[in-house]
C-alpha cells in the first residue's frame, strides 16, 4: 500500500514523524482528509484533531492552530501544540475545563472572554482525544 | 599581630565568595543546558515556518500584503534589543552595546523595544526612544505583544526597518552579538526546491489572503522566540563563564593569602622565640 510521510512539528519538539496512510485534519474550511498521492496544498489548521490512519491502527492528537503542508508524498503539520493521547492528563484537562467554565460564567469582555473560550475549547479537544483512545481500548479488550 | 587576624578574615570571605560563586556556575550550567535544548527543539519548526515563507514571497503580488511590502522609506528604524535582567555575566550586554554603538553612529530616527531589563537603561543612558520594555520573565510570554507593535507599525507605515538585536549562541565559550532584519521580508536567496514542489503549483486554501495573513504574523512571532532562545542560552553560558572565572580568582587569592597568613605567622613564632631567649639571658 502507498503511503505517505507525514510530519508533526510543534515549537517545543517534532510530536510525530512516520509513514501513514491517511490523515484527517480540520482545517479553516472543515475536515479534510488526505491519501497518498494528494495535489500540493498549504493551508491553515484550527484547533482540532487529528487523525492517523496507518495499516494496522488509527491515533489521535488534539492540536493547537497552525499549517499544513503537502508535497509530493510528504506532509507537514506546523501546530503550536499536540498531545498524543497518553500525553494527556485527564483530571488536569477536567480541571481546566471547569476553570474556563466557571470563567465563562462570569461574562467575561474582550481578551479574557476569547482566553476562556479558547481554554475550554482546547479542553474539549482534549477530552474528545481521550475519549476516542478509551472506547478503542475497550473495544479491544472485549 | 593585628595583622593576622586581618588575613585570617581575608580568606575566610575569598572562601565564602568562592563558594556563592560556584554555586552560580552550577546554577547557570544546567539553565544553559535547558535553554540549548528548548532552542534545539525549536530549530526544525523554525526552519519549516522560514521556508514557507521564503518559497512563498516570490510567488504572490508584494503589494497586495501590506505585510511584505518594502516599508516606509521615511519611517523610523525599530530595534529590539534582547539583552537579559540580570548581570554578573561578563562582557555579554557590553559587547551587545558596543556592536549597537558601532552599528548605528549616524543619527537616525531610531526607536528600541527592551527584552531584558539591562537593555532598557541602556536605551535610557543613550538617550534614544524607548518604545516599550518587556523585560518581565519567561520573556517567551511577551512574544506575541511584540509582534503586535511590529506588525502594526510596520503596516501603518511607522517603520521602515525591523531588526533584531541579541547574543547569538555560537558555544559555551563563544557568543557573539548579531542583528537579524526581520521586516520587511526580503525576497531571500533562491531557495533550494529542487526536491520539493515549488509553491507556484501549490494549492493555498481556502485563499491565499487567509493564508498569508496568519503566516506571516506567525513568521514574526517565531523569529522573535528563536531570538529569545538564543538570548537566553548565551545569557547563561556567559554567566557560567564568568562564574568559573570569578571561583578560580577566588581560589588564586585563598592560596596567596594563605601563603602570606603562614609566614606572619612563623614570623611571630620566631619573634616569640628570640624574646624567650633573650630573656632568659638577661635574667642569668
Amino acid at each position: 500500500m502507498k503511503n505517505i510521510h507525514l510530519e508533526i512539528i510543534t515549537p517545543e519538539r517534532i510530536a510525530f514523524s512516520g509513514d501513514v496512510y491517511m490523515i484527517s485534519a480540520p482545517s479553516s474550511t472543515g475536515r479534510i482528509g488526505i491519501l497518498p498521492g494528494h495535489i500540493p496544498l498549504f493551508t491553515r489548521l484550527i484547533e482540532g484533531e487529528v487523525k492517523i490512519t496507518k495499516t494496522t491502527d488509527v491515533s489521535y492528537l488534539a492540536i493547537g492552530s497552525g499549517f499544513l503542508q503537502i508535497a509530493k508524498d510528504k506532509a507537514v503539520i506546523l501546530v503550536t501544540s499536540a498531545y498524543h493521547a497518553d500525553e494527556i492528563n485527564e483530571a488536569e484537562v477536567l480541571e481546566a475545563k471547569k476553570r474556563a467554565e466557571e470563567a465563562l460564567r462570569n461574562k467575561p469582555r474582550g481578551e479574557a472572554l476569547i482566553a476562556a473560550q479558547s481554554q475550554f475549547l482546547r479542553s474539549q479537544i482534549a477530552l474528545k482525544v481521550l475519549r476516542r483512545r478509551k472506547s478503542r481500548l475497550s473495544s479491544m479488550a472485549s | 599581630m593585628a595583622n593576622i587576624k586581618l588575613i585570617k578574615r581575608r580568606i575566610k570571605s575569598a572562601q565564602n565568595i568562592s563558594q556563592i560563586t560556584r554555586a552560580m556556575e552550577m546554577v547557570a550550567a544546567s539553565k544553559m543546558k535547558k535553554a540549548q535544548l528548548t532552542a534545539l527543539n525549536g530549530k526544525p519548526y523554525a526552519d519549516k515556518i522560514a521556508k514557507a515563507v521564503k518559497e512563498l514571497a516570490p510567488k504572490i503580488d508584494r503589494h497586495m500584503y501590506p505585510l511584505f511590502s518594502l516599508g516606509n522609506p521615511r519611517g523610523s528604524k525599530l530595534i529590539i534589543l534582547i539583552s537579559s535582567n540580570k548581570g554578573l555575566c561578563g562582557g555579554l550586554n557590553t559587547n551587545l552595546y558596543r556592536f549597537l554603538h558601532h552599528w548605528l553612529t549616524k543619527e537616525e530616527n531610531l526607536e528600541f523595544i527592551s527584552i531584558g531589563k539591562k537593555g532598557e537603561y541602556f536605551v535610557v543612558k543613550w538617550h534614544k526612544k524607548l518604545l516599550a520594555d518587556f523585560s518581565e520573565e519567561p520573556f517567551t510570554k511577551s512574544v506575541p505583544a511584540v509582534t503586535n507593535i511590529l506588525v502594526t507599525g510596520f503596516i501603518q507605515g511607522v517603520y521602515r526597518e525591523v531588526y533584531l538585536v541579541y547574543n547569538n549562541f555560537i558555544s559555551a565559550l563563544k557568543q557573539e552579538p548579531v542583528r537579524k532584519k526581520i521586516l520587511p521580508i526580503e525576497t531571500l536567496e533562491e531557495v533550494d526546491v529542487k526536491e520539493e514542489t515549488k509553491f507556484s503549483e501549490f494549492l493555498l486554501e481556502p485563499s491565499p489572503r487567509e493564508v498569508l495573513d496568519n503566516l506571516l504574523p506567525h513568521y514574526l512571532e517565531n523569529q522573535v522566540r528563536t531570538a529569545i532562545y538564543e538570548a537566553e542560552a548565551s545569557e547563561h553560558s556567559a554567566r557560567m563563564i564568568a562564574m568559573k572565572n570569578a571561583t578560580d580568582a577566588a581560589f588564586d587569592l585563598i592560596t596567596d593569602l594563605t601563603l602570606q597568613y603562614n609566614k606572619a605567622r612563623q614570623e611571630k613564632i620566631t619573634y616569640e622565640i628570640a624574646d624567650i631567649v633573650t630573656a632568659r639571658l638577661a635574667v642569668e
